[in-house]
């Protein structure tokens, strides 16, 4: 990539950055969001196990159900940044690639800011989690977050590519919801299903990473396999809404 | 007439999607569903209102459920409804309407898709644990949803996209977990008793663990709440939607 790319590829991706964080409802909802779905999460698990039998808790643990709700929390949002984005730029990204930008320039300036989003997002949300329950590998579990929640905004580009903006917000919801509850009743069954879901192997090194303090490598590198087939169909979603 | 009109075309963006009503259908009975298979079994005693209950924790995971879905679904409705339409209503008072029918229209509108997904919702509820009072239950589902749709039409007034159902899901998930039973034990903090859900929620708690012993109380008090709302956006989308 020549300097002249990397620069119109970082305009770009300022541009779009600006554009969402200049509004400060959304920087004020990116740190509200995930300290709501934190407790949401936690605080019921919390309250639930303290007066239930003590089989209940091995369901699932207290601070599995905190990074729960971090993780459910930062994919929504990331994934509504993507989703939006997709919806929100279309003309101005025609007007860009009409000015002279290539269209591969527009769609990585939109990557990066997803990815931006994605990471300043997922800090805010460890910085969250450790005001309610400090898991035992944090990093293992900002990991998980990370790769799975940039993969539900890769994922929203697609829903939003295909979809209006009524349905598309409604289905990117449902898919994030049902993903996160199923995933975790999958939980270490070691299904092939498992595979086809986006949480699946992320919410493996959550929960390893939370409950054992290690880190699974081997759900990693597939989580980051399902990041990069996600970002290869994003690519391409961007690529044909900013060329037609 | 011209309110019927208004009406039918404000419904028409409904009906003439097919996979948006597949997904106002799908949505709520895969929520319930899901939540009826995923939380385990564990008896619970709980305190709601002048009763105290044991119930299973699944079992209440479920009922629950129901009305997240509707009130986040109907607040998504309300919202979009606020945003997509408010140019087309200016022109249709430009063009001879009065305000109050184009505003009634709307409010219909979201009504019938409260409606919609209330009935749709109690339906998945019904599938799994045999409510004690299923038309109650439905009916506080339905307050609920239309207040939530209310509150995401004045949410679409004063923010955009994004924003705004950031705001719709905010708003409903604070709702939603401060009057969870579950957490609150009984001892629902008092700025909660200020939230839209709290007296539908009552009700709803009522109509599916309880004896019912103060519903009518929470079924006034929630029908208050959804006047106050309802004259809320009128007022402002009237003002919005003025030459």
């Amino acid at each position: 990539m020549s300097e002249s790319d990397r620069g119109r590829v970082a305009l770009a991706s300022l541009m779009d950055a600006r554009e969402y964080f200049r509004n400060p409802v959304n920087v004020a909802l990116l740190v509200t969001i995930p300290y709501l779905f934190v407790y949401f999460y936690g605080a019921i698990v919390e309250h639930v196990v303290q007066n239930l039998p003590e089989e209940y808790a091995e369901f699932i643990s207290v601070p599995e159900a905190y990074a729960m709700g971090a993780f459910f929390g930062a994919a929504v949002l990331t994934g509504l940044v993507g989703f939006y984005m997709v919806t929100g730029a279309r003309a101005a990204d025609r007007r860009l690639v009409v000015a002279g930008y290539r269209p591969l320039q527009v769609v990585a300036g939109r990557i990066l800011t997803i990815l931006v989003v994605a990471l300043a997002l997922n800090g805010i949300t460890m910085l969250i989690l450790s005001f309610f329950e400090q898991p035992r590998f944090p990093l293992a579990v900002l990991a998980a977050t990370l790769v799975g929640s940039t993969i539900y905004g890769f994922i929203g580009v697609v829903v939003g590519s295909f979809m209006e903006e009524f349905e598309g917000s409604i289905t990117l919801f449902w898919i994030i919801t049902l993903d996160v509850g199923i995933s975790f009743q999958l939980g270490e069954t070691g299904s092939a299903a498992g595979n086809l879901f986006p949480g699946y192997h992320p919410n493996q090194v959550m929960v390893k990473g939370v409950t054992e303090g290690t880190f699974a490598a081997e759900s990693f590198l597939l989580s980051l396999v399902y990041a990069l087939c996600a970002l290869a169909v994003a690519v391409a979603v961007f690529h044909r809404e900013a060329s037609t | 007439m011209r309110y019927g009109t208004a009406l039918r075309y404000s419904l028409r963006s409904y009906y003439r999607s097919p996979f948006l009503l597949a997904l106002l259908l799908f949505l709520p009975i895969a929520f319930v569903a899901l939540s009826f298979a995923v939380t385990p079994s564990g008896l619970m005693t709980l305190d709601i209102g002048e009763t105290v209950v044991t119930a299973d924790v699944k079992d209440i995971d479920g009922l629950l459920v129901a009305p997240f879905t509707a009130t986040f679904l109907a607040g998504v409705i309300g919202l979009f409804l606020m945003l997509a339409s408010v140019e087309a209503d200016r022109r249709l008072v430009l063009s001879g309407f009065r305000p109050g029918e184009v505003v009634l229209a709307r409010l219909s509108t979201l009504a019938i898709a409260s409606a919609y997904v209330s009935l749709v919702s109690t339906g998945a509820v019904l599938l799994h644990y045999p409510v004690g009072q299923p038309l109650l239950y439905g009916v506080s589902l339905l307050l609920r949803a239309y207040m939530f749709g209310c509150i995401g039409m004045l949410i679409g007034t004063y923010f955009g996209k994004t924003g705004g159902t950031y705001l719709v899901f905010l708003a409903i998930t604070i709702d939603i977990t401060a009057l969870d039973p579950r957490i609150t034990l009984g001892e629902v903090p008092d700025w909660a008793t200020y939230l839209p859900g709290y007296h539908p929620n009552q009700v709803l708690l009522d109509a599916a663990l309880t004896g019912l012993p103060d519903t009518l109380t929470h079924l006034v008090l929630s029908l208050d709440y959804a006047a106050i709302v309802t004259l809320g956006v009128m007022l402002v989308f009237r003002r919005r939607i003025l030459p």
